[in-house]
């Protein structure tokens, strides 16, 4: 038989029991409750643990797919968020800045009629002091001239102003070009200018007559 | 919920050592008259799955309460599974037909032991010794020198998964764990959580009968009727197969258990005894078959105290490999749980805590957006009415100014016609 080293084949019993059951006078139901409690405990937390462990992956892997779950639905409610913009604002806003123009227009149209009106009472006065022989006809035809022309005036300028100057979107804004604003659209430099930087386009005006002194 | 109690009783004296007294046998038994039941042969243990095959071949001998005292309300989880209750218990309700299923009764012992319809098995007995893994044969006895008989390699090899933690088991694993795994004795990292389901692009679902625990857990979170009557089957199937496990498990553990305590006992008493003198030592006067000696007659202490160690060393060595085993399934769990929380902490992936960070603070751009749209919208609405209401006031005074400009062109073409 082979030689034995008892600490591998028998480590229970050798290394604590061995040791306290030598001699006659030992106590040995003592070193058989202490192996077995140890076998107990040794069994009792391995079982523990690997239960343990199974249970614990399982959670994770709970409490991920809850996480994700949460995560779809912040993502849903993200998207119903962005598509609450369906476009109503912009549309109410466009009508908005159209009933606005509408309505000054009238007002600038009611403000001619208003002109107009004071215009026609005028001359219904001018007309009765040449009846009741108060100014020559001479005169009331120069007032009445006059005021025609003013009327006329305010009505070109009105119509121009709104026509050219007005801002098509906003009423109260005036359209500023880049004529207006003494900057040219056309280019005015030649093709050997010397700058690359574009600025030429820009500032033509400027630098063309910054070239020619 | 803990499997076991830690500050409690012995696991194995939970167990039906009344009906089952030669699986489990008692510490006080006598070891000459019990000798049968413990040995096939001279110095050849008799086997678990020869015990078991033995219940088997007996009508209802395997149908009897694995626990000495059933105790559905143990606040322990193994107890509460071996006694049939909580997670074992578990009645299937069938969504379409309404029919009720109670499930398999894991306070049976033969409802908790690994076996097939034809075939029992033994985690030592098939999976060490015989040919469902290691293949150890005779040689799995004892350690003789620092050289364990079974490597830690042998009880769980990382190559028998094809990609730690999540992989599949390989079709000839070459561990017992990874035997154990892939007979579905044990529930796979595969099984508890595909890591599929949570990739961006999204798109993955599983098959039918290859479902996760955690997917099924989401969908019956939705309500039992959204789970088939073959998924409700499968959920409980796997929420109930490492419990099984464990009782199957120490079911065996016990069984060597016992016979170890038998023998240390036996040690004990027959170290204890002076050579001479009273009370002194004398041959065990029947023939014991864990002798290895042919000589039964006149075995001397001495002989005999050498022959008990070493049945206690093979015994030893059973036991310490099966809590070796617990230890590696520990590890192979401890793998994946520890991966899914390093993908909760600390990566991008969805379901991770950085990943609902970003959505939640998306929400709330979102919201804070939303919120100003509908304020705008509600300013715009306003602007809207109110100019319209301006332009029917406009209307009113343009009608009002034609009419004087009118009335004032008829007062003077009266005025000139009258002249």
């Amino acid at each position: 038989m082979q030689a034995r080293q008892p600490d591998f084949v028998f480590p229970a019993a050798d290394s604590l029991a061995t040791q306290e059951a030598n001699g006659g006078a030992m106590a040995w139901e003592t070193s058989y409750a202490d192996i077995k409690s140890q076998e107990v405990t040794n069994l009792l937390d391995a079982l523990n643990h690997a239960d343990n462990n199974s249970g614990q992956a399982l959670t994770y892997g709970m409490y991920l797919s809850r996480n994700k779950t949460i995560s779809d639905i912040a993502q849903d409610m993200t998207k119903q968020n962005y598509a609450l913009d369906s476009g109503a604002s912009s549309t109410y806003l466009r009508q908005g800045e159209i009933n606005e123009w509408q309505s000054q227009n009238k007002l600038d149209t009611l403000f001619f009629l208003q002109t107009l009106f004071l215009y026609l009472c005028l001359v219904i006065l001018f007309v009765f002091l040449r009846q009741w022989m108060l100014i020559p006809s001479s005169t009331m035809y120069w007032f009445l001239g006059t005021f025609t022309l003013v009327l006329i005036a305010i009505l070109i300028n009105r119509a121009w102003y709104t026509r050219t100057k007005r801002d098509k979107r906003s009423w109260n804004r005036r359209n500023f070009t880049l004529s207006d604003a003494g900057i040219s659209t056309e280019p005015t430099c030649n093709s050997s200018a010397s700058t690359t930087d574009g600025s030429q386009w820009l500032y033509g005006q400027t630098s063309g007559a910054a070239n020619a002194t | 919920m803990p499997a076991l109690d830690l500050g409690g009783a012995d696991p194995c004296s939970l167990l039906n050592t009344t009906d089952f007294s030669k699986l489990w046998p008692s510490e006080a038994s006598n070891i000459e008259s019990m000798y049968p039941d413990l040995y096939e042969s001279r110095g050849v243990l008799k086997t678990y799955i020869a015990h078991l095959q033995g219940l088997k071949l007996v009508a209802g001998g395997l149908d009897k309460n694995i626990l000495a005292t059933p105790n559905p309300a143990s606040g322990f989880s193994l107890i509460q599974f071996l006694s049939n209750g909580s997670l074992a218990q578990q009645e299937l309700k069938n969504p379409v037909t309404g029919a009720i299923n109670t499930g398999i009764d894991y306070s049976k012992l033969g409802n908790v032991i690994l076996r097939t319809e034809a075939e029992v098995f033994g985690i030592v007995d098939s999976y060490i010794v015989g040919t469902r893994a290691l293949n150890k044969g005779t040689s799995y006895t004892y350690s003789t020198d620092a050289n364990i008989k079974v490597s830690d390699l042998e009880i769980w090899n990382p190559s028998d998964s094809t990609s730690e933690p999540y992989g599949n088991i390989v079709t000839n694993p070459v561990s017992v764990l990874g035997s154990l795994l892939k007979d579905g004795f044990l529930i796979k990292a595969r099984e508890l959580f595909i890591p599929e389901e949570f990739n961006p692009s999204g798109g993955y679902l599983p098959t039918a009968g290859d479902e996760s625990l955690v997917y099924l857990y989401r969908l019956a979170q939705k309500g039992t009727a959204y789970l088939s009557p073959q998924q409700q089957d499968r959920k409980s199937y796997l929420e109930t197969k490492n419990l099984r496990f464990f009782g199957a498990f120490l079911a065996e553990y016990c069984f060597y258990r016992k016979r170890y305590e038998i023998l240390l006992k036996q040690y004990f008493i027959v170290y204890s005894k002076p050579i001479t003198g009273s009370g002194s030592y004398a041959a065990p006067s029947a023939e014991l078959k864990l002798l290895q000696s042919t000589t039964t007659t006149s075995v001397s202490q001495q002989d005999y105290l050498k022959d008990l160690a070493l049945e206690l060393a093979k015994l030893n060595t059973r036991l310490m490999d099966l809590r070796k085993l617990l230890g590696k399934i520990s590890m192979y769990y401890n793998t994946v749980y520890v991966k899914i929380q390093q993908t909760i902490n600390t990566d991008d992936a969805m379901g991770s805590n950085k990943d609902l960070v970003n959505r939640i603070t998306a929400l709330n751009e979102s919201t804070v957006q939303a919120q100003k749209y509908l304020s705008e919208l509600d300013f715009h609405q306003g602007v809207m009415e109110y100019n319209s209401e301006k332009n029917r006031y406009g209307n009113m005074l343009l009608a009002l100014y034609a009419f004087l400009n009118i009335a004032a062109v008829a007062a003077i073409l009266q005025i000139n016609s009258s002249q």
